[in-house]
């Protein structure tokens, strides 16, 4: 946890970030189309799918769109954000993106279990995450300056002007 | 391919990227790419934000390459726009600017020790209409209203 003078930032477990990730449903997903390219961060919508003991973020693309063309290393996020009340959270998935086959008997029931009155030209593609991580923001109030944290902390937060 | 996509115009995009509170940030941290909220302001054609982060800050520095996207959904009728600003990361250094924006509130999603200002020089801005990008959660608009 650390600390500024309005805001702090708590990191969010994994089980937190899972939760999250499956109460949302628009995500933005960062790709690099080249070497040498600048990256690419496009609006997408995904369904978090924990299957037979696997996790996979499937995310809803175009064929042949810079999505679908990307090259495996990929990042992922989704976010609330509340400035007025100085306060939300994000979560980062970062993994290796792959192809899904459409084809398959079960991709359907896995991939898309409510589908989306979308035109048959949709692809999927499965980011396969080796790390999750997340931020939630906190507005700091003076009288949490003194409170007694129930979570673990490395340290309290220092005592803010207030806003 | 045989779609139609509407593209934004330029005053189109630098208006999304005005009303936008919140955009997210495209960057290679050691050669991977990550993607974080930043709560900017537009400066001319150019974008600012607050990074408080040792990391982001040298990884931008290594890489100075990166992008700025915002969206905003019609909750209406479920369509959308997104503008995506590619374009090089540089430190502000100048303390007038700086003087500019330090009273802004600006939203950090890092902390630490010291504050840096990034301004994004744009070498590119394309915006569309996106459709079908539902939100099941209508409050997570990201545009000020009026």
């Amino acid at each position: 946890m650390s600390t500024s003078g309005q805001t702090w930032l708590e990191d969010l477990s994994l089980e937190e970030c899972l939760r999250l990730l499956g109460e949302q449903s628009v995500g933005r997903i960062v790709v690099v189309p080249d070497v040498d390219e600048s990256p690419v961060v496009v609006p997408v919508n995904y369904r978090l799918i924990e299957t037979s003991g696997l996790r996979w973020v499937a995310v809803r693309t175009r064929p042949g769109n810079v999505i679908d063309r990307a090259p495996m290393n990929v990042a992922f996020e989704i976010d609330c954000v509340n400035l007025l009340e100085h306060e939300g959270w994000s979560v980062l998935v970062r993994g290796m993106l792959h192809h899904v086959d459409p084809d398959a008997a079960d991709f359907r029931e896995r991939f898309d279990p409510e589908p989306w009155l979308v035109a048959e030209r949709d692809s999927w593609r499965v980011i396969e995450p080796f790390a999750i991580t997340g931020r939630r923001l906190h507005a700091a109030a003076s009288e949490w300056a003194f409170s007694i944290s129930t979570r673990t902390a490395k340290s309290a937060p220092l005592t803010g002007s207030g806003r | 391919m045989g779609m139609w996509v509407e593209h934004l115009n330029d005053r189109q995009c630098w208006e999304l990227l005005e009303r936008a509170e919140v955009g997210r940030l495209g960057v290679l941290v050691d050669s991977a790419p990550e993607i974080f909220p930043v709560n900017h302001v537009v400066d001319g054609r150019t974008i600012v934000f607050r990074t408080d982060g040792g990391t982001k800050s040298r990884g931008l520095d290594r890489s100075p390459s990166v992008c700025f996207e915002v969206d905003a959904v019609n909750t209406r009728d479920h369509t959308g726009c997104s503008v995506l600003v590619k374009g090089r990361a540089e430190r502000v250094r100048d303390d007038e600017e700086l003087g500019r924006w330090s009273a802004l509130p600006l939203v950090c999603w890092e902390m630490g020790p010291k504050t840096h200002w990034i301004r994004i020089v744009p070498t590119e801005v394309t915006g569309r209409r996106i459709d079908r990008i539902v939100r099941e959660d209508e409050t997570l608009l990201s545009v000020r209203e009026g």
